[in-house]
Parts: C-alpha cells; sequence; structure tokens
C-alpha cells in the first residue's frame, strides 16, 4: 500500500470484462488527466509461447496433467510482487510486453509474436501503476502481491460464462476442437481453483457478469450471451472505505437494484457506465492522498 | 421446493405417480463406495464419482424407462440415506447407506418419475432421453452448485474444505462428460443464477437464499407445450423474457413457475396416457 506511489490491479481473464474495466479507466484516467504506467499480466509468464508448449509437454510427460498459465509453475509470481513492492515505494521498477501478435511483434525487428520484449525501467514520474491481468492479488506461499495493491478489482464472469467464451473463442477463432477446448479448461482446474479463484476474496470491488440466458450445458451454447442477455453484479468488500453510495448510483443507473447490503446488480449493458461512476471517486480519493 | 410443487400438481390433478430416486440405481453401496474410489485412485483413476457410469447402473434405468413406458410396470429399489430411511423401508437388517431389495413399482399409476442425476443420460451403450416424454433440467449456475455442496459438506457432513474441493475436482470430468450434456437434452431447463457475487465460492458465508437469485427458465420448443409467455409474464411478478424462448423469474417464485408450466406441460401427457 502506497499513498505516493498508488497501485490499482485489475484481476481477471481475458474477455471477462477486463477489457471493459480497462477502457473504463482509460476514460477515467484521461479524465482527471492521470498518467498511469500500464502492466499486462501476459508479461509475467515465465514462457513464451514456443517455450510454453515444451514446458507443457514435458509437464504431461512427467505425469502433471495440471499444468497451465493459472499457475506458478508458468508464471513469476515473485516478479509480480517485487515489481508492486518497488513501485508502491519508489514509484520505478521494470516492465516488459508480451508480444500477442505479428502486429504487436512488428516494432521488434529480432521479435516475433509469443515473445517477450526485453525488461526495461517504467518511465518516471507516473502516478500510478495499473496492472490488468490473471494475479493481480496472488498469494502463493512466501508470496502475496494483494498486500501492494491499494485498490484491488475483480473482474470475473459465473463459470459457465466463462467456459461458453473459452469454447467460443478457441473454436471459432483460434480453430481447436470442443474436445480440446474441455479437455484444456479440465486440465486449468486445479489452478483455477486454487491460484485465481482464491483472489476474489480480497477484492475491494468485484464485478461478476451473470448471464440471464440459459447456460446450463456451456460446451454446446451457441451464442455467447450478450451485454443485454446478463446482469452484473458489483460488490464492495467494505462500503465505508470508498464512500459509496448507493442513492446515487441507483438513480443513475436504470433498473439497477440492491441485492445485499454491499452488492448492486446492473443491467449488462450498463457496466461500463457503472464503473465509470464507480471508479472515478475512488481515483480521485487516490490522487488526493499523494 | 421443486419436489413440493410437483406433489402440488400431482394431488390437484390426482395424478397417481410411480416415483423412482437417482440414487437407488447407484451401482455401489456407501461403503463399497468407499472402497471404490480408493481402488480406483491407487490404479491410477482419480476422476472415479457417483456423476459417472463406472458407479451407476445406467443400463437398468434404461430397462425401467423402456420397460414403464410399454407396460405401466418395472422395477426399482430405495438407497437408505439415513437411520430414518431404514426405519420407513422396515428391514432392520440394512444399516444407512445400503440399498433395499429391489421390488416392483406399484400397480395402476399414471406416470413414472424419476428424479436424479441421470435422467437424459448417454454414454455410448445407453441413451435416456428418448425415452422420456417430459425432459426438466434443475441445474444452479457452476458457482452456486460449489457452494451448495461446500456448505452441506462442511456444516453437516463435518468435511474440511480442502476435502470438499478435492472430491468437487475429482468428479469435474464426469461432470463435464456426463452430467452437463443432459441440459441440451431436456425439453425445459431451470437455472439458478445468484445475483449476489459467487466469484469465490469456496468463502461465500452464506448460501444465497432465493430472493437473491433469479430462475432463468427455457423451453427447448415453445411450440410443442403451447407455452403462453404472455400468460405466464402476468401471472409471475417480476418476470421478463430474454430470449424467444426463456424467461427469467424472481428466485422466490420458482415453485409458482413450476405449478404454472407444469401444468400446462403434465396435463396434456397425462390425459393422452389416461385415454
Amino acid at each position: 500500500m502506497s499513498t505516493k506511489h498508488p497501485i490499482i490491479a485489475v484481476t481477471g481473464s481475458s474477455g471477462a470484462g477486463t477489457s471493459t474495466v480497462k477502457e473504463a479507466f482509460e476514460h477515467v484516467f484521461r479524465r482527471e488527466g492521470t498518467n498511469a504506467a500500464i502492466i499486462e499480466g501476459d508479461s509475467f509468464h515465465r514462457y513464451n509461447r514456443a517455450e510454453m508448449k515444451i514446458a507443457m509437454a514435458k509437464a504431461a510427460e512427467q505425469g502433471n496433467t495440471n499444468f497451465s498459465h493459472f499457475g506458478p509453475d508458468a508464471n513469476l509470481f515473485p516478479e509480480i510482487e517485487s515489481l508492486f513492492k518497488t513501485y508502491g515505494e519508489t514509484g520505478t521498477g521494470k516492465r516488459r510486453l508480451y508480444l500477442h501478435n505479428d502486429e504487436e511483434a512488428k516494432p521488434y525487428e529480432d521479435l516475433s509474436s509469443g515473445q517477450f520484449t526485453p525488461w526495461h525501467d517504467i518511465p518516471e514520474d507516473t502516478d500510478l501503476l495499473f496492472y490488468e491481468g490473471l494475479h493481480g492479488a496472488v498469494v502463493n506461499g512466501d508470496v502475496n502481491t494483494a498486500q501492494y495493491v491499494d485498490l484491488k478489482i475483480g473482474v470475473v464472469p459465473v463459470i459457465n460464462l466463462e467456459w461458453i467464451q473459452k469454447i467460443h473463442r478457441d473454436t471459432n477463432q483460434r480453430g481447436y476442437s470442443e474436445e480440446a477446448v474441455m479437455d484444456t479448461i479440465l486440465r486449468r482446474m486445479h489452478d483455477y481453483v486454487h491460484y485465481i479463484i482464491p483472489q476474489f476474496k480480497s477484492s475491494d470491488i468485484n464485478f461478476q457478469r451473470v448471464p440471464i440466458v440459459d447456460t446450463s450445458d456451456p460446451i454446446i451454447a451457441r451464442d455467447i450471451p450478450t451485454a443485454d442477455e446478463s446482469l452484473v453484479v458489483i460488490r464492495f468488500r467494505n462500503t465505508e472505505d470508498f464512500g459509496v453510495d448507493f442513492p446515487y448510483l441507483l438513480q443513475m443507473i436504470h433498473n439497477s437494484w440492491m441485492s445485499r447490503r454491499n452488492s448492486i446488480v446492473v443491467p449488462g449493458g450498463k457496466m461500463g457506465l457503472a464503473m465509470e461512476l464507480i471508479l472515478a471517486p475512488i481515483l480521485r480519493q487516490l490522487m488526493a492522498g499523494k | 421446493m421443486v419436489r413440493e410443487a410437483f406433489q402440488n400438481i400431482f394431488r390437484r390433478h390426482d395424478i397417481k405417480v410411480a416415483r423412482v430416486e437417482g440414487e437407488s440405481f447407484h451401482r455401489f453401496s456407501r461403503s463399497d463406495m468407499i472402497e471404490e474410489i480408493t481402488k480406483a485412485a491407487t490404479g491410477g483413476n482419480e476422476h472415479f464419482s457417483h456423476f459417472g457410469p463406472e458407479a451407476n447402473q445406467f443400463g437398468d434405468l434404461q430397462d425401467l424407462f423402456k420397460a414403464y413406458g410399454e407396460t405401466g410396470r418395472g422395477r426399482t429399489r430405495n438407497y437408505l440415506h439415513s437411520k430414518g430411511d431404514v426405519a420407513q423401508f422396515g428391514d432392520p437388517v440394512l444399516s444407512p447407506g445400503e440399498f433395499t431389495p429391489w421390488k416392483d413399482l406399484p400397480e395402476g399409476t399414471d406416470l413414472l418419475m424419476y428424479e436424479g442425476l441421470h435422467g437424459c443420460v448417454a454414454d455410448g451403450t445407453v441413451d435416456l432421453a428418448p425415452l422420456a416424454d417430459l425432459k426438466i433440467g434443475i441445474v444452479p449456475v457452476i458457482n452456486l452448485e460449489w457452494i451448495q455442496k461446500i456448505h452441506r459438506d462442511t456444516r453437516q457432513r463435518g468435511y474440511s474444505e480442502e476435502a470438499v474441493i478435492d472430491t468437487i475436482l475429482r468428479r469435474m470430468h464426469d461432470y463435464v462428460h456426463y452430467l452437463i450434456p443432459q441440459f441440451s437434452r431436456t425439453d425445459i431447463n431451470f437455472q439458478t443464477v445468484p445475483v449476489v457475487d459467487t466469484s469465490n465460492p469456496f468463502i461465500a458465508l452464506d448460501v444465497p437464499t432465493l430472493d437473491e437469485c433469479v430462475v432463468v427458465v427455457r423451453f427447448k420448443d415453445p411450440e410443442k407445450f403451447e407455452i403462453d409467455f404472455p400468460y405466464l409474464m402476468s401471472e409471475i411478478h417480476g418476470s421478463w423474457m430474454s430470449r424467444r424462448n426463456s424467461i427469467v423469474i424472481p428466485g422466490g417464485k420458482l415453485g409458482l413457475a413450476i405449478e404454472l408450466i407444469m401444468t400446462t406441460t403434465l396435463c396434456p401427457i397425462v390425459r393422452a396416457s389416461k385415454h
């Protein structure tokens, strides 16, 4: 935790709404004139794409059928922790980029899609660090990244929806078979349960997308539930911390309602609006603390 | 609530029912099952569970559906969950976790109602869905299913949270391969969806109440059962359509919804069979 160099971590798998939350933050950063150091979770993978394939094959050979991008074997958890710690203390630290595709790799002569850039210093004079990835609040043995984060946000769909999204993406865009994707989901389950899920316990705010169409057989669901076919449950761990004004939110977000003392439900299409309404005052509070 | 709703309909319409419980078709008694899980694990099978074909007698269940459909007769047995069950089924030599002997279903019933995990199961050898006239899926989203299991097993059965999570993971393979596919073979699904945060199902202190849920009701073929959506929406306060064939109702209205829907879907089936 750092008043001078605050850290915001958005934790959730891609496609879960993390892009909506990232956009909402970008809007808020721009409007508030905040200069954020952006950190992508992918850059803390232990292996590049080619190495990961080899590591996975090797793990399977040794009888480890649970090797996945969710767990400690495939990620640099201590490095995430040390970046957060250093940034909080000094406002500096090292980061690198994971090059997802050819487009991103273009500027780098010697590098191609699926590789990392070398580590380099975060620019000086940033106002805060913004992490977006799978492990923003991860805890494993001695590693505890959560303790250094000033605002922890979880973005997570119900499991049925997470599976539907993954199956769609991997079968339609990446050409995998349904069985292959299902095998991947099962292989990752152990790490999902032990490393991903526990993070949402410590979130300051969770945004959980919940479909209101039948998802009981995620494997054959033909259409991904749209935003209009979903609700978003927003839960605050401690409503006093951030001075959450529920009557205001209820008034501003049409058709929203309270489902528990600390939880508000908004129509799926209002997720972006809800995020901006909620996050702007919190960001102002963080910046005022500096 | 589901069971009560069905009982109300059966009583009101004077329908005589042969009830069959899914557990009766487990392959192993409670103590045998524990041994089998250990045996499987030693043999390198870490997926042995009550969800899959090794631990169930799918073939016998299929035979029952066939026989009943053709003749109105068939055989079942009872799984004795508790001492109360032992007393009720009156065989003091048996203990909880065991089965009663197989026995004939009562005579002169109007329909058979199966309630359990495998009403529409298919495993390459058996295929139950074509044998059932009305297939209903009742299934919470996975997060809620885990919360319910963890609560039940830690609070009521004294297991540790770690042990329950291990069980959930062990069953996952069979869950995905044998349970889930059934819900695309059903005529109607009732899916309970919490509207409170369930992103960490393992620490949820309170099981979401029905008032903290909505229920998605999906009809595979609304025309087949002449589903009257405007009628349902006028009868069920706070309900709305989310897709052409789907209606969302407040959790507290689940019982009402089942009674309304079942009355229109079930009664024609019973009438046809009585004539």
